[in-house]
């Protein structure tokens, strides 16, 4: 369990290192792909991971992707962890049907992620240069939601991978 | 009692239970949810209660503001830590590959610049040839014709013997054709082909030259020695009477009708009285040094094409 876990976070981390090296080569401002969360996604809708470690697991990798980004600490936590519940109340039959409706599931939930950031941002940022209300950055958030709905299905993968690596533990 | 191995598929708290016969009662399940529901709220309210911190202006901190961010301020200070250098790490390797792309492509503008560079070497030393060849065409010979110097063939000590130029028949190159350069006479030419047209060098044991040898105005024939080690060229039968110095010119008279009068040929080397009878020797260095020929001038009436060349 405790391999698992370790590779779930190795995982995003890598997927981090790979979003930011993208970032750099193919500069899509305002436009970016969230590649953590469809494994948030991914713990929410597997039952078999308890409620308890999938929201630790969400928070590291929102922790991760706060440390990363230089964003406000917490941002990018709560939001996962967020997301995690909502990924968890969203259950396993939609996710099962296929990988349009993967993709479907992905980009609403990440779409809900980035307009929950904006909100945040609006509601907690002082500073007027940056405040900016969660409709101004809707193009942005839904792009970039698309674009994360895209890759969702590699990164199933990679977590179905993951869920896989020992025999005697087929699930989480 | 003993846990039966191999039932499981994992190895958690409750599947050891299972195995143990221990059951779930209600109230355990009961707990259990409430110990989940519990710790998503404190995942949920950790970092909720820390944006809210780390976004507050610092004035309007309160004392739990306060408190959230002297804990976690240790917590992001690893954190922080670990990020920048993994992110270091990541941004390194993309300056690398950077680097590389810009390091060939740098590599390439060099191999442009330097080819650039030589060539323009290579102009910068022509200029000169052909500003004098120019000279030379505009005051004296003004029916001459530029040709550059397309091959050479050289003899085992690197002295050249016959030079072909880039002047084809269609020209109206024939053989015979004097052939100059700012320095001197070079020879005439042997024969035109169809794409090219070889010189016969002064050198050449097959070429003679009517020349007159200045001041003192003793003509005589200029021989190729045909040596292939120097370029030297011969004047026999001179009068004795006529009194040559070593470092005279040598001119063409003119007289043969082939070579125009005046052209520098070389200069007096040595002076060989012969011992018997009335005549002397002489030896005598081309002006040219047909080793170093790029450009010449060749002489004679060309056709319009040629001309417009």
């Amino acid at each position: 369990m405790l391999i698992r876990t370790v590779s779930v976070l190795v995982l995003g981390l890598a997927l981090l290192v790979a979003q930011a090296t993208l970032a750099v080569f193919v500069p899509l401002h305002p436009v970016h792909p969230n590649l953590l969360l469809p494994i948030v996604i991914s713990l929410g809708v597997t039952p078999e991971i308890g409620l308890a470690r999938g929201a630790l697991l969400a928070f590291v990798l929102g922790y991760f992707v706060d440390s990363f980004s230089a964003c406000s600490l917490g941002l990018h936590t709560f939001v996962f962890v967020a997301t995690f519940l909502l990924s968890r109340l969203a259950g396993t039959r939609l996710f099962l049907r296929g990988i349009s409706f993967q993709i479907g599931l992905a980009w609403v939930v990440a779409a809900l992620a980035g307009f929950g950031v904006s909100l945040l941002r609006g509601i907690f940022e002082v500073s007027e240069q940056t405040h900016r209300s969660p409709l101004d950055d809707a193009g942005g958030v839904l792009g970039s939601a698309l674009l994360t709905a895209a890759l969702a299905p590699f990164v199933f993968r990679l977590v179905r991978r993951i869920d896989n690596l020992s025999p005697s533990a087929a699930r989480f | 009692m003993r846990v039966q191995r191999g039932l499981c598929s994992d190895d958690t708290k409750d599947c050891i239970n299972a195995c143990l016969g221990l059951r779930w009662g209600p109230k355990m399940f009961a707990l259990k949810r409430l110990r989940d529901v519990a710790i998503c709220a404190l995942l949920l309210a950790l970092p909720f209660f820390t944006l809210r911190s780390n976004l507050k202006a610092p004035e309007n901190l309160s004392w739990f503001d306060s408190l959230v961010l002297r804990l976690g301020a240790p917590l992001q200070y690893v954190a922080t830590l670990s990020a920048e250098a993994v992110s270091g790490a990541v941004q390194e390797y993309v300056w690398l590959v950077d680097t590389e792309r810009e390091n060939h492509a740098l590599r390439s503008q060099l191999r442009d610049l330097s080819m650039r560079h030589r060539q323009l070497e290579h102009d910068l030393e022509e200029l000169p040839r052909l500003k004098r060849l120019l000279a030379l065409k505009e005051t004296r010979f003004r029916s001459g014709l530029a040709a550059k110097v397309i091959g050479r063939e050289v003899t085992p000590f690197f002295r050249t013997v016959r030079v072909r130029l880039d002047l084809n028949e269609s020209e109206g190159i024939s053989a015979g054709t004097p052939v100059v350069t700012s320095e001197g006479l070079v020879g005439q030419i042997r024969r035109s082909g169809d794409r090219f047209s070889d010189v016969l060098l002064i050198a050449d044991r097959a070429s003679a030259v009517d020349v007159v040898i200045r001041p003192s105005g003793a003509r005589g024939v200029l021989k190729g020695v045909g040596a292939s080690n120097h370029y030297d060229c011969r004047v026999e039968y001179l009068a004795t009477r006529d009194t040559i110095e070593v470092g005279n010119e040598v001119v063409t008279s003119g007289l043969d009708q082939r070579f125009p009068e005046g052209i520098l040929v070389g200069t007096v080397e040595t002076i060989k009285t012969r011992q018997i009878g009335l005549h002397q020797d002489i030896s005598v260095t081309p002006a040219v040094d047909f080793g170093r020929l790029q450009e010449v001038l060749v002489l004679g009436d060309f056709t319009e094409t040629a001309r417009e060349r």
